[in-house]
């Protein structure tokens, strides 16, 4: 080849570079248009969802503070009139029940929730709060919490968009500064370099119209999905089960993979005591996405319930892998194992678990704080757990229950309530020795105490000292009844630390009834204590089942249940 | 001698229009960075609004909580008159309307403001959130609605003279084509590239100055 030739070829090269440079500048041009715009969406997306997430926020606190000053300022002024009203009565005094009578009604008118869309009080005891709160924020911060979540869904989609075409930019300099450079270069190695360049122009080509699909087909805000998915949130909070569900199908058929609604609705599922379905729920919104610990933790629970206990205990070790300490669910794989039959993972599961509050208190402790609320909270609810499970164990399920069905308990029933009692013993006792003491209940002697007796106590003398107590022998009481005695005779060691008075109403302890005493009983082998309203003449004992207990230094020493009859 | 006159007059026209490509690009960078200002300052007015908003509707109803009490000893006071009570009771009765009302005018003048009450006794819980918010507003700028709308049209802004770089692209292209062809199709091509140029600076003025 003479020069004149090479001439010529270098000089066509030279075009050919310089066009494919030209359209690479165009390619780069509208990628970075498709960048700007993905991003703009993308912005603008973050902020509507920032936005969404303020305003959410805002509205749940209006609602708190409109709440709070229904219940607090306003039911709680009328219900103290009520209470004058009853007192009132109770003395004769028909004129100043009348007055008062009169000013309740003042009252209530202040207040909408103290009007008849939410209380009737010739029939209800309180206010439908629930009722009002959904009405005032808990429907509207729902839908902006769901608008938020999905702004910011958009936001994420576009600005990944917006990152790729980023990249894809600068492949582009990448190509256009190896065609420059083969320019520059002379025989084949410069093809080598237009080759290169081209391949990359053309996966960036490819790359582009892939990612400009994606931008169209970006998710959407889908208001009349959020509408009904936020009317069923404060339909189910309001214990509307069927309605909730109806709405979140609706949301549902907006948006099929709308994985908050598929939950919700396994939520009402699970309120109306269709624990099939609501495991299918949950499993599925865990298809679509949605997979926290809470969802875990109300899977496992359900599939208890529902005596699916392998997939329980799959589900709740899910959980505790990757966070050992959250002791609600390590106390539902306790329970899990219980009701399986396999007492020795049940026992290993307490162990865990008592050994987990007891380093949580010692920890918060030595750095002078208080442990968490949770604490007892989650360990009281396990005892409550373990009483359920007895409860149907005995064939005795109270209107509260939840656990297992009877013919769904597998192994020995004899040896597993032996053990839930055990276990519920053991829990109660360090629940009441980390709460006082902060450390685990002592193995010393404790005094032992006879089966309690129920009645009323007759008489008292000049000092107080009771004279006269009535036993009441079937322990069950009528209507009416202001307040119950309990005798309780002991022997052995008098309490060194303290005794712990528990009474659980219908399931649930009553608080305002716990005593707490450092009292010396050594003098005697026979004391009482009463549990009730004798000091006041406005309230009586509720109907339903008592027991109480009794914790000597921690221990529980006796426990003993009463009833008070139906009006 | 002629053909390099004019791929140097076209070498310079291509330089122009890669000048200007950078301009726009360097304009649109500039919208889309205030933009990103004004949503700043949109936010942040937002969250001085969403704050005065919550203290105030807590104070409102703190004032209202007071005036449900007020109703209350008021009210009761006034239900105290009993014509036909014998006069030991009349007298009973007096004395404790003189204390509940003393007990409503206290909680009156320490606890919430009389002139929130209506002529018809009610309170104007609306009226002291309205006067809360607008003394507010004195002090604080705690409307987001105008920044958010400038970062709209800084956005649209921004995402036109991005598209109106494609325009100065393609110009180019128009007009190196120009440059390597040799034929008579070349003054085609810088024609095109011209009109496009000028094109794209008609796009700079609209989004600069127009959207």
């Amino acid at each position: 080849m003479n020069q004149e030739q090479t001439n010529k070829t270098d000089e066509r090269f030279d075009k050919i570079a310089t066009f494919l440079i030209a359209s690479v500048a165009i390619l780069a041009a509208i990628t970075a248009f498709l960048q700007n715009y993905s991003g703009n969406i993308s912005d603008v997306a973050n902020r509507k969802a920032q936005a969404r997430a303020l305003d959410s926020t805002t509205r749940e606190i209006y609602g708190v503070i409109q709440y709070s000053y229904q219940w607090q300022g306003a039911y709680q002024t009328w219900k103290e009139i009520d209470l004058q009203i009853v007192a009132a009565e109770q003395s004769g005094d028909t004129a100043a029940a009348e007055r008062y009578r009169k000013l309740k009604e003042k009252i209530a008118a202040l207040s909408p929730m103290l009007g008849s869309e939410y209380f009737d009080p010739a029939v209800d005891l309180y206010p439908n709060t629930y009722k009002y709160e959904s009405d005032v924020y808990l429907v509207e911060s729902t839908k902006l919490t769901e608008e938020y979540l999905a702004e910011s869904e958009i936001g994420r989609v576009a600005g990944e968009i917006s990152d790729s075409f980023i990249v894809q930019i600068t492949l582009l300099t990448v190509a256009l500064s190896l065609y420059g450079l083969s320019i520059t270069l002379k025989g084949r190695v410069r093809w080598l370099f237009v080759l290169v360049g081209s391949g990359i122009v053309g996966v960036c080509m490819i790359w582009m119209a892939w990612e400009t699909i994606l931008l169209i087909v970006r998710p959407e805000v889908s208001m009349p999905a959020i509408n009904n998915y936020s009317e069923g949130v404060g339909l189910n909070y309001q214990g509307k089960s069927d309605e909730a569900i109806a709405k979140f199908n609706a949301a549902l058929e907006e948006k099929p993979d709308y994985a908050r609604a598929v939950y919700d609705r396994g939520n009402a599922y699970y309120n109306k005591g269709d624990l099939e379905r609501a495991i299918q729920d949950f499993q599925s919104a865990r298809e679509l996405g949605l997979d926290d610990v809470n969802i875990k933790w109300n899977l496992a629970w359900t599939e208890y319930l529902a005596g699916q206990y392998q997939e329980a205990i799959q589900t709740n070790g899910e959980v505790l892998s990757a966070d050992p300490t959250i002791l609600g669910v390590r106390m539902n794989q306790g329970l899990t194992y219980l009701a399986m039959g396999d007492l020795t993972n049940a026992e290993n599961e307490y162990n865990l678990l008592v050994q987990e509050a007891e380093r949580q208190v010692s920890e918060a402790r030595n750095k002078n704080e208080e442990p968490s609320a949770s604490l007892w909270y989650y360990m009281d609810a396990g005892t409550i757990d373990l009483q359920n499970l007895i409860d149907q164990l005995d064939k005795n399920p109270k209107a509260w229950t939840q656990a297992p069905a009877s013919d769904l308990i597998t192994g020995d029933k004899t040896k597993i309530r032996e053990f839930a009692y055990q276990q519920m013993v053991s829990l109660k006792e360090a629940i009441v020795a980390l709460e006082y003491t902060g450390h685990l209940p002592s193995t010393t002697e404790v005094m032992k105490v006879e089966p309690f007796v129920f009645g009323k106590i007759t008489g008292t003398d000049e000092e107080g000292f009771i004279t006269g107590f009535e036993a009441n022998p079937s322990a069950t009481f009528p209507s009416g009844t202001t307040s119950v005695a309990v005798e309780f005779t002991y022997s052995g060691p008098a309490p060194q630390e303290q005794m712990v008075w528990k009474v659980y109403f219908n399931g649930i302890e009553d608080q305002s009834m716990r005593q707490w005493e450092t009292a010396d009983i050594s003098s005697n082998s026979t004391w009482y204590r009463t549990f009730g309203y004798d000091y006041t003449n406005v309230f009586i004992l509720g109907s339903g089942e008592f027991v109480v207990e009794l914790y000597a230094d921690s221990r529980l020493v006796q426990r003993g249940t009463f009833y008070v009859e139906n009006p | 001698m002629k053909s390099e006159r004019f791929k140097s007059f076209v070498a310079v026209l291509v330089a122009i229009v890669t000048v200007l490509g950078a301009l726009t690009a360097g304009l649109a960078a500039q919208a889309s960075s205030d933009a990103g200002d004004e949503d700043f300052a949109g936010m942040s007015a937002a969250i001085h609004g969403q704050k005065a908003d919550i203290i105030n509707e807590a104070y409102a109803y703190e004032h209202y909580r007071a005036y449900t009490s007020y109703v209350r000893y008021l009210e009761l006071g006034n239900l105290l008159d009993d014509p036909n009570a014998d006069e030991t009771t009349k007298q009973s009765l007096y004395n404790q309307q003189q204390e509940v009302w003393g007990i409503a005018d206290g909680i009156m003048s320490t606890f919430f403001q009389a002139r929130y009450i209506n002529p018809d006794g009610s309170y104007d819980l609306e009226r002291e959130l309205q006067e809360a918010r607008a003394e507010d507003e004195q002090s604080n700028d705690l409307n987001f609605a105008p920044y958010f709308d400038n970062a709209d049209s800084l956005r649209t802004r921004s995402s036109f003279l991005i598209g109106n770089l494609i325009v100065f692209a393609v110009s180019f292209w128009f007009l190196t084509l120009a440059q390597v062809m040799e034929n008579r199709s070349k003054y085609f091509m810088a024609a095109f590239g011209i009109l496009l140029g000028l094109a794209g600076i008609l796009g700079i003025f609209i989004g600069r100055f127009l959207l």
